[in-house]
């Protein structure tokens, strides 16, 4: 097609525009976050006299966003670790092997896809009450898996379903047992579903609000979206480090979206239309 | 089929249904019960039957609720559909390596955590240190200065103006992998037919769009309903209630005020809600042989 | 009590007689130190920096009082703690001393709970009812049938608190005006020559509710004279009782005629607290009626000063809003004698002389009277300590009404934004408020 007529230059003028007013929100936030509260008076859009990268300082150690920051990995990592190690396992057997009651376990995986977390969380919370694990990583990072679960077995399942037969029968006709094929045979094809997978659970556990918002109540466990919460209630005026702060939570995100931003985009809405 | 020992073939399934079924099976059931009981989180629930279902019809915060989530729907499901769209089309007439760069600036909101996005934007609509109204203010429209989140009418369409905001990169990108997905000779067709572009637009792009426009309503519509996160780290449902949701409320009812049996009740209307509409966008907008 | 009780609290579980000759050496060898190797976790709200330097200076003074406690401080926001103090301590967790909010929602619920422990026999053992008076130790009392301000004790507070009048002298003189209001009248007057010269006669900011609740508290308050108070002590004390009233009524169409005669900062519905005082000191705004708990922070702008928001002439000593802060108790976390013995002395150490004067010097309203020419009074705290003092000697301090019933902080502030925002009329707000006490009253509890 033609980019070059005028009315498609203004388009392309346009489009640039509204991505530009897409990200700015966050340019606004790293620039607030190196200003000092002085510079902050003289309007949002003036450059500061110096950046004050002690804000990140404060906001790492009196903000406790160290504490926040180390709690969403303790976090994440199990939750990515156990989910897919768990749905792989599962999505396996959905795919492959004979299961009693098939359908039916199938169904209620799918309650829990489609059910949100709010509908559930009293019961929940009062569970983890009984359990005495208020206030745990244990809290945070149980539940989490066991949402993940559905999602990751039908992916895993219909990942599995695309490899090739011929390989899987195979395997199977030099008499190998189940767990030989899905380890020596399956699992070395599974990188691209399994890294997707990771990229999507990485994104949804660093970002869960409601789980540790409920269940954890101390502040050495919150994770970050949740002390961040919580610093806005403590520390309303102080701007520069509630930015600063907000640029510790989003930075990590923002930087693995750079890298696997194909994949991200890819994956997520031909997961959604699938 | 691999191996014919069903039972023993339990095994690889048993560890993943055990913690799926602990944190969020039996909490599910659990709460459809806590529905029809009245608890005050100490001593053994008292069951009450529909009593709370019937309290539900009678309480006008829960039809408020509804309200604003209705409201919601334009800016979660309508604009993000419709500016999607028309993203996707506009950008499709750009080379490829600009159009991947602006696919990505789009999308960006949409993989960060939205609790952490309400709390940047209540500072941004800040009437008196938040940069939009400086901006406005500076472009001499002080008129338009408003009060934002604290603003009776705008308060709600400012909360749905973030989830639009949140949306559109999403749809764009859903939209962007359908038109790639239809086949090239039909426009071609169109274009040899002498077609107008509203005309392809209308009779080409968009039928061959509704897998997914189906999907990019199914999601947006659970979105809305879903919608927690942002208002309570925006507005906590305030001024006086003009952004309350569902969530919100059941979160309210429970933690704050010990009505667990009947903010069961709100939590299981929510999830009503969301089962139909799955259902009914399922089957008024059937696909051939799609699986969805 | 005995020392070695309280050891046994300390290092429970280990084999029991070593350690008990351990803790019989250690008591002789350290006959002063009440507890070995104690932890205190401890929930505040003292976040605003300058109450955090107080808070922090108290802990270390108490932790070099009392060798090999440390105390483990979490500072809280209000909203924060009240979202999760209730939650923590029903589920077994959280802090062992920890401020909670007097009133209804929190501290009665809690202590029907059974979350929070009776203090009574502190307040014999330390005499604290000789420090503070019974009418501000009533606000922390609970009955078992959930009356409040009869039954056990469940708390004491370190700050006395008021809302009142704030204005910025300056910039009431550039506009002509040379003395603070005396009446509701004068304030009246006021308003109308700010506002011809331009300048915003009120700094406030509503986007949170509790700016508005308590502007409305302070001038209906102001509108009843000590003489006439116990009705009003009975609608808080849930002895029954109507909102309807005619200073009730009175005061509402006063702050919503302030808000429909633009006498509020442009804005005002979406900024909160902090932001208004902030605003207010960097000089923007004449008048701001909050609490005696920003006084820290507002002394660093001179021309500020405090005074009780005044009532319609004619009304002798005007009830001033306010108690005291919000109290420190011990929680059900403190399981063993020697943890309740231990913060029994935390809360004690809070409540001294000593603790006093340290929030005084930083501009603080301790809420035992200060021991005379021990403390630099700072300027802004005098104009405060006078009302005070008056308020106590006339029986005047008042009550915060959100306490009446668990639901009314919400009922008011959300019932407040409507009708400051026009959407309800005076006489409607009140019906809404009467209508949730009436049920909350009527409601088994």
């Amino acid at each position: 097609m033609n980019t070059r007529k005028p009315a498609d230059q203004l388009m392309r003028a346009v489009l640039w525009l509204f991505a530009i007013l897409t990200v700015a929100p966050f340019a606004l936030l790293v620039l607030t976050s190196l200003k000092s509260r002085e510079d902050l008076l003289a309007g949002a859009f003036v450059l500061p006299a110096r950046p004050h990268f002690e804000n990140y300082v404060s906001a790492w150690v009196d903000g406790l966003f160290g504490t926040y920051f180390l709690n969403s990995v303790i976090v994440v990592v199990p939750v990515i670790v156990l989910s897919v190690v768990l749905g792989t396992l599962c999505g396996f057997a959905f795919a492959f092997l004979k299961l009693p009651g098939k359908p039916l376990l199938f169904g209620m995986l799918l309650v829990g896809m489609m059910v949100p977390t709010e509908a559930f969380i009293i019961p929940l919370y009062y569970e983890f009450r009984w359990l005495g694990l208020i206030n745990t990583y244990w809290a945070l990072i149980l539940p989490q898996v066991g949402m993940s679960i559905p999602f990751v077995t039908l992916f895993m399942t219909s990942a599995m379903r695309q490899l090739p037969k011929d390989l899987v029968d195979a395997a199977v006709a030099d008499g190998a047992s189940p767990f030989r094929v899905l380890r020596y045979v399956i699992v070395p094809l599974l990188g691209p579903a399994a890294s997707t997978m990771t990229l999507f659970l990485f994104i949804w556990t660093w970002n869960e609000f409601m789980i540790p918002l409920i269940l954890v109540q101390d502040d050495a466990r919150r994770t970050l979206p949740i002390g961040m919460l919580f610093f806005q209630g403590k520390y309303t005026i102080d701007i520069p480090i509630l930015t600063a702060g907000a640029v510790i939570t989003l930075l990590p995100i923002i930087i693995v979206y750079f890298f696997f931003q194909r994949k991200f985009i890819q994956g997520l809405t031909a997961g959604a239309v699938k | 089929m691999l191996h014919t020992n069903r039972f023993g073939n339990l095994k690889y399934v048993l560890p993943a249904l055990l913690v799926y079924t602990a944190f969020v099976l039996l909490p599910i059931i659990a709460s459809i019960v806590l529905g029809f009981t009245e608890w005050g989180g100490i001593g053994m629930p008292k069951f009450v039957g529909l009593a709370n279902y019937a309290a539900l019809l009678s309480d006008p915060m829960f039809f408020k609720a509804l309200r604003n989530t209705a409201v919601l729907m334009i800016f979660y499901v309508a604009l993000p559909l419709c500016i999607g769209l028309a993203l996707a089309a506009a950008i499709s007439h750009i080379r490829p390596g600009e159009r991947m760069a602006l696919r990505m600036l789009y999308f960006m909101p949409y993989v960060m955590p939205s609790a952490v996005l309400g709390i940047i934007w209540r500072w941004l609509y800040n009437p008196i240190f938040g940069p939009l109204n400086q901006v406005l203010r500076a472009a001499g429209l002080g008129a338009l200065a408003l009060p934002w989140l604290g603003d009776f009418n705008f308060a709600l369409p400012a909360v749905g103006m973030v989830a639009t905001w949140y949306y559109v990169g999403f749809c764009m990108a859903i939209f962007m992998a359908g038109l790639q997905r239809i086949d090239a000779s039909l426009f071609e067709a169109a274009s040899l037919e002498g077609a107008s572009g509203q005309q392809t637009f209308r009779y080409v792009t968009l039928p061959s769009l509704l897998p997914e426009i189906r999907i990019v309503l199914l999601l947006t519509i659970i979105a809305s309903i879903k919608s927690y996160d942002l208002i309570f780290t925006m507005t906590r449902g305030g001024p006086a209630n003009e952004t309350l949701v569902s969530n919100l409320y059941m979160y309210q009812l429970g933690f704050e005020l010990n009505r667990y049996g009947y903010a069961s009740a709100v939590a299981v209307i929510g999830a009503i809600f969301i089962l139909v509409v799955n259902g009914i966008v399922h089957r008024f907008l059937p696909t051939d042989g799609d699986s969805a | 009590m005995t020392e070695i009780e309280m050891k046994s609290g300390s290092c429970r579980a280990r084999n029991r007689g070593p350690r008990k000759l351990v803790a019989i050496a250690l008591f002789v060898a350290l006959p002063l130190s009440p507890a070995l190797a104690q932890s205190l976790t401890v929930w505040d709200d003292y976040t605003p920096p300058p109450q955090t330097e107080v808070i922090t200076k108290l802990n270390e003074q108490f932790q070099a009082a009392h060798p090999g406690v440390t105390v483990e401080r979490t500072g809280r926001s209000f909203d924060d703690l009240v979202l999760t103090l209730k939650l923590t301590l029903a589920s077994g967790e959280g802090p062992i001393i920890s401020k909670a909010n007097q009133g209804a929602q929190e501290m009665g619920t809690m202590a029907k709970q059974k979350n929070l422990l009776p203090v009574d026999e502190y307040i014999a053992k330390y005499g604290w009812d000789k420090r503070q008076s019974d009418s501000i130790l009533a606000r922390d009392r609970w009955s078992d049938k959930g009356e409040f301000g009869v039954g056990a004790t469940y708390g004491i507070s370190s700050l006395g608190e008021m809302v009142g009048l704030y204005y910025n002298a300056k910039v009431l003189k550039d506009a002509g005006i040379d003395n603070p209001p005396a009446t509701l009248e004068e304030l009246a007057q006021d308003i109308e020559t700010l506002k011809a010269k331009g300048t915003v006669p009120f700094m406030i900011g509503t986007a949170k509710g509790n700016m508005s609740l308590h502007m409305f508290a302070a001038v209906s308050q102001a509108a009843i004279g000590a003489a006439d108070r116990q009705s009003y002590d009975d609608l808080v004390y849930g002895h029954g009782g109507s909102w309807n009233t005619e200073a009730n009524l009175a005061a509402v169409k006063q702050v919503q005629d302030w808000a429909a005669g633009g006498d509020f900062l442009d804005g005002y519905q979406g900024i909160a607290e902090d932001d208004a005082v902030q605003l207010f000191i960097s000089g923007q705004g004449a008048f701001l009626i909050t609490g005696t708990w920003h006084l820290g922070e507002m002394q660093g702008n001179p021309d500020i000063h405090f005074m009780a928001v005044p009532g319609a002439s004619g009304v002798e000593h005007s009830l001033v809003v306010g108690g005291v802060d919000l109290a420190w108790t011990i929680t059900s976390n403190a399981k063993d004698k020697a943890t309740q013995y231990l913060a029994g002395e935390y809360l004690n150490f809070m409540v001294s002389d000593e603790a006093a004067a340290a929030w005084a010097t930083a501009g603080y309203l301790p809420a035992a009277a200060l021991k005379a020419d021990t403390v630099k009074v700072p300027a802004l705290l005098g104009d405060a300590l006078a009302v005070w003092n008056t308020a106590n000697a006339s029986n005047s301090l008042g009550h915060y009404p959100d306490w009446a019933s668990p639901t009314m902080y919400k009922t008011m502030s959300d019932n407040l934004a409507i009708l400051l925002a026009g959407g309800q009329t005076p006489e409607a707000f009140i019906a809404a408020v009467d209508q949730d006490y009436q049920a909350y009253m009527a409601a088994p509890k």
